[in-house]
């Protein structure tokens, strides 16, 4: 195919590259530092990859390594591991004080109603007009249920006598001073309630 | 050709490409290695290594970088020799393994300047019949020295494409024939010619001053 002189002058320029050569004693040391690398990544095989990880991470930071070469504290990809299980277990342990201060079920509001809780059981029979209880704050609720019952007023003689079916005790109640006859409406207050 | 210069490509070409005794002897290692002995592929390495660094030179005219490749080589060559099942000569699967990580390095490194690195080299060319030839009166530059040769010509080697450039270092530079490059490339040995041609007539151009 080249037969003419410049192709073959192009040739046996070509066949001088032949004698580049590496320094003398250069092959001496090749086939042990391929084997070195051999061994080397026979021995990373054997690893489990997530120590491994680990390893190239303390490798990557230039920090110590101890004999084994896994594990030491310092390294970027240990940093970023411990990092993300300090995340999860403190995550976990707040998911665990939430789910007991407000979901649990010995503190739920239905067991408490069961129970007959009365700042539970409140805002159940006195949501009429309130509008606060539909909230459940347990604060904001009124802690009593309101109950009304019809008080009848007579007056024979010159006191008033006074009947309900509220099953308080007598002398509970008090008649301010009345006079004249008749029916009259009177206040009536409970021992303890407000004026 | 000089006597002397056809012992001394003799000699090169015997180390180029393997006897029949060397391939089953390669054979008999391969076997071994497969099974996980390493002083059988260390053997291996030892056959093979000036061969497969000096593709890796010429590839990449740095000394540094086919060192590298070289040990690479081997170092892939171990890790796949299980998938290895014989079906070419251990030489030409290795050879091949070569070819593509040069080829995968120069493809990484292609906006980066070749450095040339020779003077690691041990050169001794002077001794060469081909380059007496060449550095006396019948070539038109007397006056230039061997590196100033050298430099032309490695530098008209980078210019080629990389599959030029393969075929080149195989055939003219290592002496593998047609049908072994072939193999290697896994192309047809008329696709080896015609890349030998346009290649050849590229470092023509280039080479103008030292080939007329």
């Amino acid at each position: 195919m080249i037969d003419d002189e410049p192709s073959k002058r192009l040739q046996q320029l070509l066949r001088l590259k032949r004698h580049e050569t590496p320094p003398p004693g250069y092959f001496n040391e090749f086939s042990d530092t391929v084997l070195d690398r051999i061994r080397a990544l026979e021995s990373e095989r054997a690893i489990p990859k997530w120590r491994r990880w680990f390893s190239r991470g303390s490798q990557s930071s230039n920090g110590p390594i101890t004999e084994s070469g896994l594990w030491f504290v310092g390294g970027w990809n240990t940093a970023i591991g411990l990092s993300m299980l300090v995340a999860t277990v403190g995550g976990l342990y707040w998911a665990s004080l939430l789910t007991n201060s407000e979901g649990m079920p010995d503190n739920s509001p239905q067991q408490a109603a069961r129970l007959g809780h009365p700042s539970v059981v409140a805002p159940a029979a006195s949501t009429v007009g309130t509008g606060l209880a539909a909230k459940s704050m347990p604060e904001l609720v009124e802690p009593r249920s309101v109950q009304f019952h019809p008080v009848t007023v007579s007056m024979s003689g010159s006191s008033p006598e006074l009947s309900s079916t509220n099953p308080l005790p007598s002398g509970l109640f008090q008649l301010p001073g009345a006079s004249g006859g008749g029916s009259e409406a009177y206040r009536v207050r409970f021992g303890n309630s407000p004026r | 050709m000089d006597p002397i210069a056809e012992s001394t490509e003799s000699t090169i070409l015997a180390r180029s490409t393997p006897n029949a005794e060397e391939a089953s002897e390669a054979v008999r290692r391969v076997r071994r290695a497969k099974a996980g002995d390493l002083a059988a592929y260390d053997q291996l390495v030892h056959q093979f290594q000036e061969r497969i660094y000096g593709l890796c030179y010429h590839m990449t005219s740095n000394h540094e970088d086919a060192h590298d490749l070289a040990q690479d080589t081997f170092v892939k060559a171990w890790q796949a020799l299980k998938s290895f099942k014989g079906d070419s000569s251990f030489y030409t699967w290795i050879y091949r393994i070569a070819v593509n990580t040069c080829l995968n390095h120069l493809k990484l490194r292609r906006n980066r300047t070749p450095h040339l690195s020779l003077n690691d080299l041990d050169l001794q060319p002077e001794n060469h019949p081909d380059l007496v030839a060449l550095v006396s009166d019948k070539t038109p530059r007397r006056e230039a020295n061997l590196a100033e040769l050298q430099r032309r010509l490695n530098e008209a080697i980078l210019k080629l494409s990389e599959d030029h450039r393969t075929v080149v270092t195989l055939h003219d530079i290592q002496g593998l024939p047609h049908d072994q490059i072939a193999k290697i490339l896994g192309v047809n040995p008329g696709t080896v010619r015609s890349r030998l041609f346009y290649a050849h007539q590229q470092l023509q151009g280039s080479l103008a001053d030292w080939v007329k």
